[in-house]
């Protein structure tokens, strides 16, 4: 008796093209932990606006600038896929809301506990106390997502990816709250917003909670698409929060003594460190597996492993678009770019759908018409 | 299809499936479970937890005698007992309640009587007594408390009646630290139950 084969190409798919899926329990649970942290966060950032509005307006109007311009930058720069803004919208969500309200309600606790254990008064309280909170409810926006199939997590940098955005979301909201409420305090609070939001944002946000969850995200990630033993995924899911939560504690603690802007600065290399390795690994990982894709799945007429290897990083693409424009002009060199995003979506449809997939029917579509645009440009300089 | 397909396809049957993939076509209920569950650790575990670490631990009910009982905190320890009285200490403050006995004497009355042997067994030249202040315990009985000083004490004196029985206490402590313990001290007092007359 022989198995039935099933080629790789008819794999089931997600019923959805993005997490919102009605049939889905997990989708629910989500709504409603959405709704019921809405009633714990929406009256701190009332009271942040109220307390002093002018300082409180100014304090939003930066933090949601820069929520939205580092958002920006994640997503179109991302390596290999533009991810679905609604999934985005929904991780940043759980960061800006879920995580915070919970947190809110839960960080008090642990600080009582963790207190008791080292002291009221102890310099080490807020540093070991808030991770153990903020962490584990961050990254399992990145568990919520991965449990409904149409959030498409299926590499380790799809879970860095949305870890990062529900990280980000959650230090958007929490540098919104401390600024404007240091700064309705203050005796010049315009100033005080302004001086929060450059340490809060700039000086140590670079490597802050949107890295943390990037780094928990990605072991999350790696749990769900990788087929090591269990043990090992365990760990490694494990490993990356426990790594977040350390990071974060390092950040919050006392080691380094100096100004706050020398501290954040120090603090920072190894968060940095850490969380260029996880993205580096997570990246050759997503290479490996596009590459397969494209000498597997793909047919070769769309996307040969040969062409992979010209698309596989930014730098390749770059210099193929500039060779382009030397030899053919700056149209044919519009089309290459073209052909390139319709190739890559090709991949990452065909990875996460199956080649035969809506999905992918439409970026093959995409694929065939960019190529016949450059054939064209070229031929006709 | 991209050429050797029919052999990749056969290995990537032959391959295990990532949890992403075997997760398709499932139902989601147990991931709802999970996500749930970690909340409601957190939201609902957490802080009871931390509720009971931080609580302080419910008031002890001590006899004082005949039936009488009081209600004291940790704060308070319970020293030897002496006949007809319990003595409670905290820090440098010494609270001695007597035992009811029997008396028809309204504690505004009786007050005073308890005020002139404090003001006779004084150290110093100078002692004073404030004026008497009424109150109802909890039980609603009726009381009456004076606070007293002398150079090197300072001290409150309570008496409890419910028109049969009376209890006397006596607090008294150096001049630091003064506030704490009469408030700890009266809330003591407040919580005096006196037997009723079948109890006795």
């Amino acid at each position: 008796m022989t198995a039935e084969i099933r080629p790789y190409a008819r794999q089931p798919r997600p019923r959805t093209a993005t997490f919102v899926d009605a049939r889905s329990w997990v989708f629910w649970t989500v709504v409603v932990l959405t709704l019921g942290a809405l009633t714990q966060v929406a009256p701190l950032v009332l009271e942040s606006l109220l307390a002093s509005p002018a300082s409180g307006a100014y304090a939003a109007v930066l933090w949601t600038g820069y929520g939205l311009v580092f958002a920006s930058s994640v997503w179109v720069f991302e390596l290999y896929e533009r991810r679905h803004l609604v999934n985005v919208a929904g991780a940043l969500v759980w960061g800006a809301i879920v995580a915070v309200g919970l947190a809110h309600i839960a960080g008090p606790a642990m600080h009582t506990l963790v207190g008791a254990r080292v002291g009221d008064d102890s310099l080490w309280l807020s540093s070991i106390s808030a991770p153990l909170v903020e962490e584990p409810l961050k990254v399992l926006g990145v568990v919520a997502l991965a449990l409904v199939p149409g959030a498409r997590i299926r590499t380790v940098a799809d879970g860095a990816f949305y870890g990062g955005m529900i990280g980000l979301g959650f230090q958007v909201v929490e540098g919104f709250l401390y600024t404007a409420r240091t700064a309705a305090l203050a005796g010049e609070p315009m100033e005080t917003v302004t001086q929060m939001f450059v340490l809060r944002g700039i000086v140590a946000g670079l490597w802050s909670h949107a890295a943390f969850s990037a780094i928990a995200g990605a072991g999350v990630a790696f749990f769900f698409v990788s087929v090591a033993p269990a043990l090992q995924r365990w760990a490694v899911a494990l490993g990356a929060l426990g790594a977040a939560m350390a990071l974060h504690a390092l950040l919050n603690s006392p080691v380094v003594q100096g100004t706050q802007v020398t501290s954040a600065l120090i603090k920072g290399v190894p968060i940095v460190a850490v969380l260029l390795t996880t993205l580096h690994v997570s990246h050759l990982r997503e290479r490996a597996v596009f590459a397969r894709t494209a000498r597997v799945t793909v047919p070769d007429h769309l996307v040969s492993p040969a062409d992979f290897e010209g698309l596989s990083t930014r730098t390749r693409r770059r210099h193929a678009r500039a060779d382009m424009r030397e030899r053919h002009g700056r149209q044919a060199a519009r089309d290459l770019h073209r052909l390139q995003r319709a190739q890559l979506a090709l991949l990452v449809a065909a990875h996460s759908d199956g080649m035969i997939s809506a999905r992918a029917a439409d970026a093959a579509g995409r694929v065939t018409s960019a190529r016949s645009s450059l054939a064209w440009s070229i031929v006709g300089k | 299809m991209s050429s050797g397909a029919t052999p990749a396809a056969r290995a990537a049957h032959d391959t295990p499936e990532p949890l992403s993939l075997r997760l398709l076509g499932r139902g989601s209920a147990a991931g709802a479970a999970i996500v749930a569950a970690i909340v409601l650790l957190y939201v609902g575990v957490l802080p009871a937890v931390a509720g009971s670490v931080s609580a302080p631990a419910p008031p002890r009910i001590v006899d004082i005698g005949d039936g009488a009982s009081i209600r004291v905190t940790e704060d308070w320890s319970i020293g030897t007992d002496t006949p007809g009285a319990v003595t409670l200490t905290q820090g440098g403050a010494t609270l001695v309640i007597g035992a009811p006995v029997d008396s028809d004497l309204h504690p505004a009355q009786a007050i005073t009587m308890v005020t002139d042997t404090w003001l006779e067994q004084g150290q110093g030249d100078l002692a004073v007594t404030g004026s008497p202040r009424a109150f109802s315990t909890d039980a609603g009985d009726d009381a009456v408390t004076s606070v007293l000083q002398d150079p090197l004490r300072a001290g409150q004196a309570w008496v409890v009646s419910d028109g049969s029985q009376m209890v006397v206490a006596l607090l008294s402590m150096p001049q630091t630290g003064w506030e704490a313990a009469s408030d700890s001290a009266q809330a003591i007092v407040r919580s005096l139950v006196l037997p009723t007359q079948g109890q006795r």
